[in-house]
């Protein structure tokens, strides 16, 4: 039965892993169809000359790192006070926003701004599609923080009280260095969904925020392309690279 | 040796109520969270105005038409997509929670190896699928160039390409909790069962799968529910008939411009998916997902 | 004797049965003071209600005659040494000692932290992190972290529970010498009665949450205030409301002419303990006795007929 399972799993990582690789390696085809005509780099110094491609990626490394910041912030905060105090609403709340259906979450945001909109003036652009990732990414980082605070006991921050520190002081000096592998992992794990998202950003975009998930997007649809095939290699790489350094980083 | 440490200088300022902590995220939540969901319950209760706008006239219309044939045929349609695609995760699932747990030492490495491609763009892997499958895809290209057809294969755009893409899509939210159950299970009792003359193959279906059942369950709810909601998928991989609740949701707050009905049907989705998580957390599975999650 | 940490009354209740009830007690400076107690009495509740970390639902807790109810932990000239030490796993030997010492803003570190070091023997380990000490050290860092601050009490939770048995014995002897070294009052939770015996100089009893008894060790062990203290400090063979322990009791074959009460039975089990020897007796009146002899003169097989017997002397009464 082993011997089975084992040829199993090699035809189950095939399925799941293949794909992209193929992906990957048709990117350095030099032919603009589905046939291998030798290697090239022509399709990613095409897509390094592309300047709307550019503009995109720009944007979403831009959007990304704020609702990073955000959300990281926000959440550890959000991650401690839960430690020391059970809110069920808000746990409960939280809980719901990482289940919601992406399309739900998208169009409440889009029907949420427009009616704010109507008593301000501001329109949809950059900073919606940043409060929309900080929106749903903010439960990440509490999950993620949440569960490093759980292995941390508690009586240390009593100790470092009964020596004289204050609570903010406790806080700062012995849990949160301790909490630094966490709220990295949890940054990380933010910004690349934040990076990735197409659902909820093409819901609330503007029209000078155009990401490189809305441009792959676009590509997609219309079928396949080369230089997708490059941008599609260069991010699975590098946001891959990223989520490895997470695993890592929430292991320590 | 006292008192002098007393009168010492102390940095101590006032205590930190965990309000204080949880005040950002409180706000964050409940202005980009609670309060969207807020007023597309009220936007349900309205109705659609001339030019795409709403009026306000309190209605429960939106909500019966919910039912009207042709939306009724969409949400049956999601729910059986969504089901057959569980339904293979789970059949598909299984051995391969089953390999690792018994991997023993490389336990890790394989667990990652079903994690990694789940964290990587979704958008992307879709698009891999377009790639392989499409009419000048690589598959439809091989087997032409191979002299076995001589027509390129319908590969895409149809109901069978949306199932494949929310299998690959979710899968390891089944692998995943159906190892941890698998992993936790007392090695004894399949020492036991085959001390009792149990072969393997009788161990698993007697005592490894009943066992396992938590798991199941657990696997079964986290990924129907993104497949009930999925948009993207259906929206790339489909054919122009091949709508699901996400698609029809989406198409209400763009092209159609009937908020109202739009609205109501993304709360009947959250009732629907929050309907299965209550369900579930009533059962044994529901705190090992919400751990996971 | 100077009162130096003060109960009055104090009661802690987590809803439901309260966890310290009306507790009364004087703390004198300098002495080590053992809370004793089974599990659930409430003896380390108590020493929470001192440090700080529970508030009392009913009576005073006064500081060298100062009330400090409401001062939260860190303003509290007490420090505990927790049960599992609750060494800062991220910083050094060194940086846990210089914690406390910071923050009452003491500029010049190096001194105390030596100092510190010194009294417990660890000097040369002060770049060590907690996980790269033994057992024994990491307590002694606890201490001298609690130590640094010069309390006026030293709150120890179960100081030597977390230590294997072999090492116990030694450090209880060197956790004494240091107390009297340093002159600090140790306030020590314990539910171990031979190391609250061996070590203090005063014990307080507790049973679910009352104060049973407060004395020297000698005191509470050989005149016990009720039966609940007497048979928590060790076994006591009770015959018509009477107690003899163990080791008070003999056994002969000879009945003893000396003045002592005797009564007649039948040995029913002999035990090998190692330093003694335990024998399980049945009194003809039906009752049943044991006692602990030297091995000198355990000689007895089951079925003897015997005498067992004790001084007056020797007896507790209530």
């Amino acid at each position: 039965m082993s011997r089975l399972l084992g040829v199993y799993a090699l035809a189950a990582y095939a399925f799941l892993h293949l794909p992209l690789v193929v992906l990957g390696v048709f990117s350095f085809n030099r032919s603009r169809f589905t046939q291998w005509e030798g290697w090239s780099l022509k399709w990613y110094q095409a897509m390094g000359a592309d300047s709307a491609l550019l503009e995109a990626a720009a944007n979403s490394v831009l959007i990304a790192l704020c609702a990073t910041l955000i959300a990281t912030v926000a959440g550890t905060l959000c991650a401690y006070g839960l430690w020391k105090r059970r809110v069920p609403w808000l746990s409960g709340s939280l809980y719901l926003s990482l289940v919601s259906p992406e399309i739900v979450t998208g169009v409440a945001l889009l029907a949420f701004y427009q009616w704010v909109f109507r008593f301000l003036d501001v329109q949809l652009g950059m900073h919606t599609v940043v409060l929309a990732h900080v929106s749903f990414s903010l439960a990440y980082v509490v999950v993620v923080v949440l569960s490093r605070l759980r292995t941390l006991d508690p009586v240390l921050e009593e100790a470092a009280m009964d020596l004289g520190a204050s609570p903010w002081w406790a806080f700062y000096r012995v849990t949160l260095p301790q909490l630094v592998p966490g709220i990295a992992a949890a940054a990380l794990l933010v910004f690349t969904l934040s990076f990735d998202d197409y659902v909820i950003t093409s819901l609330v975009a503007g029209v000078d925020s155009e990401t490189l998930p809305m441009l792959i997007y676009s590509t997609a649809r219309r079928g396949a392309s080369p230089v997708l095939n490059a941008i599609s290699t260069v991010l699975v790489v590098g946001l891959g690279g990223l989520i490895l350094l997470a695993e890592r980083l929430r292991e320590a | 040796m006292s008192g002098g440490i007393l009168a010492m200088r102390s940095r101590s300022k006032p205590d930190p109520p965990a309000a204080a902590f949880l005040a950002p995220s409180v706000l964050l939540q409940a202005l980009l969270f609670l309060c969207p969901l807020a007023i597309i319950a009220g936007y349900s209760l309205l109705s659609r105005g001339a030019y795409g706008g709403v009026e306000l006239a309190v209605s429960f219309e939106n909500y019966q038409r919910l039912f009207d044939p042709l939306y009724g045929a969409i949400l049956l349609r999601s729910v059986w997509l969504a089901s057959i695609s569980t339904l293979l995760c789970l059949v598909l699932g299984f051995p391969l929670a089953l390999f690792i747990a018994r991997s023993g030492r490389r336990k890790g490495l394989y667990l990652q190896l079903v994690i990694l491609p789940f964290w990587t763009s979704f958008l992307i892997r879709t698009y891999a699928w377009i790639f392989l499958l499409r009419d000048t895809g690589l598959v439809n290209t091989v087997l032409t160039a191979a002299g076995l057809i001589t027509q390129p294969l319908p590969l895409l755009y149809n109901d069978a390409a949306v199932v494949l893409g929310l299998v690959y899509g979710y899968l390891p939210f089944m692998v995943l909790p159906l190892y941890a159950t698998i992993e936790r299970l007392d090695k004894s009792l399949l020492e036991a069962a085959a001390d009792l003359g149990a072969t393997p193959w009788k161990t698993l279906w007697t005592v490894v799968l009943p066992l396992c059942r938590p798991g199941i369950v657990a696997g079964v709810v986290l990924v129907f529910i993104p497949c009930l909601g999925a948009y993207l998928t259906p929206d790339l991989m489909g054919g122009g008939k091949t709508i699901m609740i996400g698609n029809l949701v989406q198409n209400q707050f763009s092209t159609a411009r009937d908020w109202p009905f739009g609205a109501a049907l993304s709360l009947a989705l959250m009732a629907l998916v929050m309907a299965l998580l209550m369900a579930m957390s009533r059962r044994r599975g529901g705190q090992q997902a919400e751990d996971l999650l | 004797m100077e009162t130096v940490l003060e109960l009055r009354g104090v009661s802690k209740d987590f809803g439901g049965d309260p966890a310290v009830d009306a507790v009364s007690l004087s703390i004198e400076r300098g002495e080590l003071h053992s809370l004793c107690g089974p599990s659930g009495c409430g003896k380390t509740t108590l020493l929470r209600l001192v440090a700080g970390f529970e508030a009392p639902s009913a009576g005073e807790i006064f500081l060298n005659s100062r009330l400090i109810n409401h001062e939260p932990p860190y303003r509290r000239n007490v420090t505990t040494v927790f049960q599992n030490y609750a060494l800062f796993p991220h910083m050094t030997v060194q940086a846990n000692i210089e914690f406390g010492l910071k923050q009452k803003g003491v500029r010049d570190l190096a001194e105390p932290v030596r100092r510190a070091l010194d009294l417990v023997q660890l000097t040369g380990l002060e770049h060590r992190r907690p996980d790269q000490l033994s057992g024994g050290q990491r307590q002694r860092v606890a201490i001298a972290r609690s130590l640094a601050l010069a309390p006026e009490v030293l709150l120890l939770d179960e100081p030597l529970s977390a230590l294997d048995p072999n090492l116990r014995k030694q450090v209880r002897q060197e956790l004494k010498a240091l107390q009297r070294r340093v002159g600090i009052t140790f306030l020590m939770v314990t539910h171990d009665q031979e190391e609250a015996l061996s070590l203090s100089d005063r014990i307080t009893v507790l049973d679910r949450g009352r104060l049973q008894q407060t004395g020297a060790p000698q005191q509470i062990y050989l005149r016990p205030a009720n039966r609940f203290v007497a048979d928590f400090l060790g076994t006591v063979n009770w015959i018509d409301g009477i107690g003899v322990r163990p080791e008070a009791t003999r056994i002969s074959l000879e009945r003893p002419s000396n003045g002592a009460r005797v009564r007649a039975g039948r040995i029913s089990a002999s035990t090998f303990l190692g330093d003694c020897i335990q024998l399980d007796t049945l009194l003809d009146s039906g009752e049943r006795l044991t006692a602990q002899v030297s091995r000198m003169n355990g000689a007895f097989q089951s079925g003897d007929h015997v005498h067992v017997w004790w001084h007056p002397g020797d007896e507790i009464t209530l």
